[in-house]
């Protein structure tokens, strides 16, 4: 299999008053599509910087970064943000879904951003909801709905976009175990769609889901 | 997308609905404000403009010195239109205006209708329809004022004769010492409202050689001043100089020692030259203020919006995630704000409708609805819709558009520092502007106050005056025995002017000397001065001091004035070629407003038999009838209109308080006042909005600290403290930046009188104390609902 991504060397830290306090230090990983990455280690181990440096929110100060072949480290802010518009969707722990936005608007939001017809948007944001069994909820607004749910519509708008890499930070940390199977399951089948999935997460359970266990300590990679 | 702004913009709108009140209300009062000036201002500033060749029209002026005194003569002799025309190739058109200054009485011939005094009777050219752009609805615009005695009507006129028949053909009489038939050969629209030519009857120019009463301003020859404004249209408007030029050589054929300027003034600009707004110009001060509102208005808007950034930070980090630009985030906010300024245009519009009338009324100015489809007025309000637009955006857009999403999902963007202290000076400046306006708005008041108590030097009180018209004639004196005879009456006198409403002025000089100085003069009989309780300074030696001894009374200010001897009883002056010997000297006292420095003034007494017999019916005047204490004064004046009648038909009763028309004097400062303090309390209001706003989000960004210290043992009291404390630090700052500008202001406002106050020191202390305590107020209340919340709520949503 190709490789999607790898990292060589790559360092993240940040002033902290007077102190120089290393986030993650170099760090070596390749990624190749169709994995199922578990970042795993406790709080401030890194998990979530590591994951916001790859989905390109965030920038590694040091090392090389390369996706899809192309430096990722030497790119321009328009070029990366092209970058991850394209081929990058984000899950997050607290959901991040718009509340002022039903359902449907909030899947379709990514869509919005890539001038995406209004009509085609239309059916792909029909599509999802079909997919995911969310249709009855289109019209609702985030706050009617359950933590599963909630997460539901946020993979759905991960997925929208047709990503080749979904990035999950804690993605069932707020939901009860029954919720987070399902969403795990998901996420496997997914994955076994073709899509690439790195997830970071503190439970053991939701790690046994990925092909790969990588575990992070102070900003290192300690063991795979 | 635009569709997705849209939406998000309504449901924020109506989510957070006492945030949206207050921008609603804030902004929509703020432009209503905002648009009322620009209606007035725009309103005064198109006056003219209507005209299809208005550019090219101009009048010709006069002028000429006096002393240091600048004479401007606003009108021509009849020949100086025809005489211009002649002699210089760049006039296209010319085109005489006379307006008739007395009173006419004017009926229907068949039926015959019962006479109504009318005074505002013009006489035009025949040219009128073509030379202007007025509207005729019957009439041909080219003939209808071709043949003598053939008359023009305005609609509404023509309604209160004739109803809704068509009169053309009709007759009207008009009668002033004769009767005169006139036939109606023209009707027309009514004068729009930004017309400074506005007269209900308008007759041919041919018929005012015919009438008697007017025969004599058809009679000199000369080029010189007159009775007629003398319009003009260039045919090239830079070739002006060359018709004044034109204008000042007809003048030295005629008199080689004229020291006459002409001068062609823009018709455009005519109203604004003639206009008696008093001597500070107003019109320059409304827009300013009304800018200051609308960006109060405005800044609350941002402040508000901006300090809501925390609960819209989730969003703009979910939307620059799913791939939003900087660019498409600040397009967002933006498209926001500007829907919502949109809103409160509308809103601000109907307010502005509503209130309109009243507005006006208070400005004393009279504006056509149809003015809202002038294009100025529209020009002007598109550039303040589109400022309001721009700048309540631009802030929200930049500082919402900027935030990082990382950052925003991990602190929950609890602190913003940058614009934490940039809301600071927008509350800084919001109370600053509010208490600027309270501060002038005060100084006003005490000024107005000042004015009208003021000791003048007379007394005003219990005095009527009378005008009595020619159209009295021998009857004035047997008239002027009538009000004597009254028991409440207990002294009558006469004056050729009313009393704050003019003088006549003569050109004086001293003894042997050639310097020549103006002097104000009035008219008057024997008791003149004394029923007015004028003082004297230096009695004159005899009782008699009347103007057939060749004796004048001056006042104190003229032996300043005119540098005579410290007791110049005795001396002589010459007014115009006659000599006078002085004979006496009363105190300085105010005959004009106080905005008016006293100057020399002389008075001509005459014994009462002589002004009678030479003033009283024979010129138009004024008796002044003092009342005796504690009088029942409607039922004096029905006696007084009652004897009045008995002596002139013609002329209806009318008569004004002497204090009444003192009090006239500061009309436009007694708007400007209202205005203002229409203006405070809508700076307060919208200033009080802001900060509720602002204490109401912070409240709640600090629920957490609050339950935590309430859990600690903290009281009501001081929660209420802790909230307030930064507010009230920041509305003393605004105090403090407000009060010297606030003193710079008054006080050149002051300037603009001869009589006035000091700025107030306690003005300051009052507008700081209203903003402090309604500042007080309003964090009180938001502040105790977040103090006596349980804690418990406030810590669990965390």
């Amino acid at each position: 299999m190709s490789i999607l991504l790898s990292l060589n060397e790559a360092t993240r830290s940040v002033n902290s008053g007077n102190n120089k306090v290393t986030l993650l230090n170099n760090i070596n990983l390749q990624v190749k599509e169709g994995e199922f990455i578990s970042l795993m280690g406790p709080s401030g181990s890194g998990k979530s910087t590591l994951l916001n440096c790859i989905g390109m929110l965030d920038n590694f100060n040091g090392g090389g970064y390369t996706f899809l072949g192309q430096p990722v480290h030497s790119m321009k802010e328009k070029k990366r943000s092209m970058l991850y518009k394209e081929y990058i969707g984000f899950v997050f722990q607290a959901y991040h879904l718009i509340d002022e936005l039903t359902v449907f608007e909030n899947i379709e939001t990514p869509l919005l951003y890539k001038n995406v017809k209004s009509s085609e948007r239309k059916a792909l944001v029909a599509d999802m909801l079909d997919r995911f069994n969310i249709v009855g909820k289109k019209d609702l607004f985030p706050e009617q709905l359950s933590g599963g749910q909630q997460q539901l519509v946020g993979i759905a708008r991960a997925l929208i976009g047709n990503p080749k890499l979904i990035l999950a930070d804690e993605p069932t940390g707020n939901l009860n175990s029954k919720q987070s199977t399902e969403i795990m399951e998901l996420f496997s089948e997914l994955n076994k769609e073709g899509v690439t999935i790195i997830q970071a997460t503190h439970s053991e359970k939701n790690a046994s889901y990925g092909s790969r266990i990588i575990n992070l300590l102070d900003g290192e990679i300690v063991s795979e | 997308m635009f569709k997705n702004y849209l939406k998000i913009a309504f449901r924020n709108f109506f989510r957070n609905k006492l945030n949206s009140f207050i921008n609603l209300v804030g902004l929509s009062l703020g432009l209503a404000a905002c648009i009322l000036i620009t209606m007035y201002v725009s309103h005064e500033k198109s006056y003219d403009k209507f005209h299809e060749d208005s550019n090219k029209i101009y009048t010709t002026v006069g002028e000429f010195k006096v002393g240091d005194e600048k004479i401007r003569m606003k009108r021509m002799s009849h020949v100086v239109a025809g005489q211009l025309k002649e002699n210089d190739s760049n006039i296209d058109e010319v085109l005489r205006y006379y307006k008739h200054n007395q009173a006419m009485r004017v009926a229907t011939i068949l039926p015959k209708s019962q006479p109504i005094s009318e005074d505002n009777i013009a006489a035009v050219d025949a040219n009128f329809f073509t030379f202007f752009s007025f509207n005729l609805l019957y009439g041909n615009a080219e003939s209808v004022l071709n043949q003598p005695f053939s008359i023009v009507l305005t609609k509404t006129v023509s309604e209160k004769y004739f109803g809704s028949q068509n009169p053309i053909g009709k007759q009207l009489s008009l009668n002033q010492d004769k009767a005169y038939t006139f036939t109606i050969t023209g009707i027309m629209e009514d004068f729009p409202s930004n017309s400074s030519i506005t007269s209900d009857f308008l007759i041919s120019m041919k018929s005012l050689s015919a009438m008697e009463e007017t025969k004599e301003l058809m009679s000199t020859d000369y080029f010189q001043g007159g009775s007629f404004t003398t319009y003009l249209k260039l045919k090239d408007v830079k070739k002006a100089n060359e018709v004044e030029a034109t204008a000042m050589r007809l003048d030295r054929l005629t008199n080689e020692e004229a020291d006459t300027t002409f001068v062609l003034e823009k018709f455009t600009e005519t109203h604004d030259l003639n206009a008696d707004n008093g001597r500070f110009n107003y019109l320059s001060v409304f827009p300013i203020v009304a800018l200051l509102i609308l960006i109060l208005a405005l800044t609350n808007y941002m402040s508000l919006t901006t300090a809501r950034a925390g609960t819209r930070a989730k969003e703009v980090g979910v939307r620059k995630i799913s791939g939003a630009g900087r660019k498409s985030i600040a397009l967002q906010f933006y498209i926001e704000s500007a829907i919502f300024v949109c809103i409160s245009f509308v809103v601000g519009l109907l307010i502005s409708i509503l209130f309109k009338d009243l507005f006006l009324e208070l400005l004393n100015i009279n504006v056509d609805n149809s003015f809202y489809f002038n294009g100025l007025f529209i020009m002007v309000l598109t550039g303040v819709f589109l400022f309001a637009v721009v700048t309540s955006g631009i802030y929200p857009a930049l500082v919402l558009s900027s935030l990082n999403p990382i950052k925003n999902f991990k602190n929950k963007l609890t602190k913003h520092t940058g614009s934490v202290s940039v809301r600071k000076v927008f509350t800084i400046f919001q109370f600053a502007i509010a208490v600027l306006l309270i501060i002038c708005g005060i100084v006003m008041s005490a000024q107005l106050d000042f004015m009208r108590n003021k000791d003048t030097g007379l007394i005003r009180s219990n005095i009527i005056m009378i005008p009595v018209e020619t159209s009295m004639m021998t009857n004035a004196t047997a008239f002027r025995n009538e009000v004597d005879k009254l028991p409440e009456v207990e002294q009558t006198t006469l004056a050729m002017n009313q009393i704050y409403g003019g003088y006549s002025a003569y050109f004086v000089s001293k003894e042997n000397s050639q310097e020549s100085y103006t002097v104000s003069t009035f008219n008057v009989d024997e008791h003149f001065i004394k029923t007015l309780g004028v003082t004297w300074y230096l009695k004159p030696k005899e009782r008699t001091a009347f103007s057939e001894n060749s004796k004048v009374i001056i006042n104190k200010k003229t032996i300043e004035g005119l540098g005579l001897k410290p007791d110049p009883r005795g001396e002589q002056m010459n007014f115009g070629n006659r000599s006078f010997e002085v004979a006496g000297v009363v105190n300085d006292f105010n005959y004009t407003s106080l905005e008016n420095p006293i100057k020399p003034l002389a008075f001509f007494v005459s014994s009462e038999t002589n002004a009678n017999e030479n003033i009283l019916g024979v010129y138009n005047s004024y008796l002044y009838v003092k009342l005796a204490d504690k009088v029942e004064i409607p039922s004096l004046l029905d006696k007084l209109e009652g004897t009045y009648k008995e002596f002139d038909e013609t002329v209806s009763f009318s008569y004004q308080f002497m204090d009444d028309a003192f009090d006239t004097l500061y009309k436009a400062e007694e708007r400007l006042s209202f205005v203002f303090y229409v203006f405070v309390v809508l700076a307060l209001i919208i200033a009080g909005l802001g900060l509720l706003g602002l204490v109401t989000f912070m409240a709640e960004k600090r629920m957490k600290e609050i339950g935590i210290r309430k859990v600690l043992g903290a009281s009501i009291s001081e929660i209420v403290v802790l909230l307030s404390k930064d507010f009230i630090r920041l509305v003393l700052l605004a105090i403090a930046v407000a009060t010297p500008l606030g003193w710079y202001l008054s006080d050149s406002w002051l300037s603009y009188f001869a009589f006035k106050i000091n700025v107030p020191w306690w003005s300051f202390v009052i507008a700081g104390a209203i903003a402090t305590l309604l500042s007080v107020l309003t964090l009180s209340i938001q502040g105790l609902r977040a103090a006596t919340s349980n804690p418990i709520n406030s810590l669990r949503s965390e």
